[in-house]
């Protein structure tokens, strides 16, 4: 039974990391996400219901994305508060990362509108299970993934296609 | 109003292929006919494959602490180590609860050496020339029963006269644990000797001892409820020996 489970994981997780790695920008912390999110995912192994793998997957690890994101706000929010927050919020590697990436576009949008735009573009979610996972009606799927298209276009222009192609 | 004129969401559900059959064909065929909104769709659907294609070049190095098996192992892992922290901290908190508790037992003990109280009788009293004792020994049995019946317990005085120490009375004391008797001898020289009877709960069982303190030796026994103390001057030879004739004859 654990191996069947296993091997399911086990498929998923290069597209769970490929997910956190786009949600958190960061490599390791985008791995730190995955794990959290592999653990609960085991612990919850029974108690999930009839839903697909793939969408009860991404939705824990969304929920922890934008836990761990209200958290750092909060300390942040402490730390400043007592005047200890001099580090720079944005760290340079993830500057020189987003630079690198010539996606750099893609990482102004929201945490809302990249969520939708990934799951529904590159992991080839569908509308019902994009907003299962995000837990949020239909209508809200529809109107991010909108504004996150127009936003993404105005950001890149129709240059954006062809640097891409250059960077790979 | 044509019906056939796609909404938004039917072309972002176009461009992610989440149309029926045949609507994705009146869409398609209404598309080739508005060729503006036609770029629209086209630059959604590059910034899709954009994404598509991009991301995998930012895929990572496998790491192996993600496989399900390592999760596994890391979780079982960490909650054994929270159980070993748990456990340390019961012990600790045992270990520490106990040690306290003894601690607690043996600086009572040393605040509250057994016996001090006839130490401080003889102090109090027997470098009193006046008034030492409240009965003196010319009714030695007089004194022998309101001893006893105060203190609770049959008293015999016992005779030190063999050791130059004649009875010279005696009194009533009060401590925490009841009345107390203090039986007082002294020499030709007027050097004195005390016997003190008290009763004790602090010190069950048969505990004896005996201390030097400030120039006073006392050796002190306890026995059914009651403690016994005889003190004397601890640089007389005399104060020794009487003490070690003395549990025999109470």
């Amino acid at each position: 039974m654990n191996r069947i489970e296993d091997d399911d994981l086990r498929e998923l997780l290069p597209a769970l990391r490929r997910f956190a790695l786009w949600l958190a920008r960061d490599a390791s912390a985008a791995d730190d996400l995955v794990q959290t999110c592999m653990e609960k995912a085991l612990s919850r192994w029974t108690s999930r219901r009839e839903e697909a793998l793939k969408p009860w997957l991404f939705s824990i690890l969304y929920r922890q994305f934008v836990d761990d994101k209200r958290r750092a706000r909060r300390w942040g929010r402490l730390l400043d508060a007592f005047g200890w927050n001099d580090e720079p919020q944005e760290p340079s590697a993830e500057d020189t990362y987003a630079a690198r990436s010539a996606l750099a576009s893609f990482e102004q949008l929201s945490d809302d509108q990249r969520a939708v735009l990934l799951m529904v573009t590159v992991e080839g979610l569908s509308y019902e299970e994009t907003a299962a996972a995000l837990d949020i009606p239909i209508g809200t799927v529809m109107s991010r993934l909108s504004r996150a298209r127009k936003a993404y276009r105005e950001l890149t222009g129709e240059t954006a296609g062809i640097s891409l192609r250059r960077v790979k | 109003m044509n019906p056939l004129i796609p909404t938004e969401d039917e072309l972002h559900a176009y461009v992610d292929g989440q149309l029926d059959v045949a609507r994705r064909a009146q869409v398609q065929a209404w598309l080739d006919d508005h060729p503006e909104m036609a770029a629209e769709v086209a630059a959604w659907r590059r910034q899709a494959e954009t994404l598509r294609t991009a991301l995998p070049t930012y895929l990572l190095p496998t790491n192996a602490a993600l496989d399900p098996v390592a999760v596994r192992r890391t979780v079982r892992r960490r909650r054994q180590r929270r159980l070993a922290l748990c456990a340390s901290l019961v012990i600790a908190i045992g270990v520490g609860g106990l040690g306290g508790w003894q601690a607690r037992d043996m600086s009572m003990a040393a605040a509250h050496p057994p016996m001090q109280d006839a130490l401080e009788a003889y102090r109090t009293f027997a470098t009193d020339r006046l008034r030492p004792v409240e009965m003196d020994a010319s009714h030695a049995s007089d004194l022998e029963t309101w001893l006893s019946a105060r203190v609770g317990r049959p008293m015999s005085l016992p005779d030190l006269q063999g050791y130059g120490f004649k009875l010279l009375g005696g009194r009533l004391l009060s401590t925490s644990d009841g009345a107390a008797a203090l039986v007082m001898y002294e020499d030709s020289q007027g050097q004195r000797m005390t016997l003190y009877v008290r009763p004790s709960t602090r010190f069950p069982g048969n505990l004896s001892g005996s201390r030097q303190d400030n120039g006073l030796l006392a050796k002190y026994w306890f026995r059914n409820g009651y403690g016994f103390a005889v003190v004397g001057l601890a640089n007389d030879p005399r104060t020794a020996q009487v003490q070690a004739a003395m549990p025999a004859a109470t």
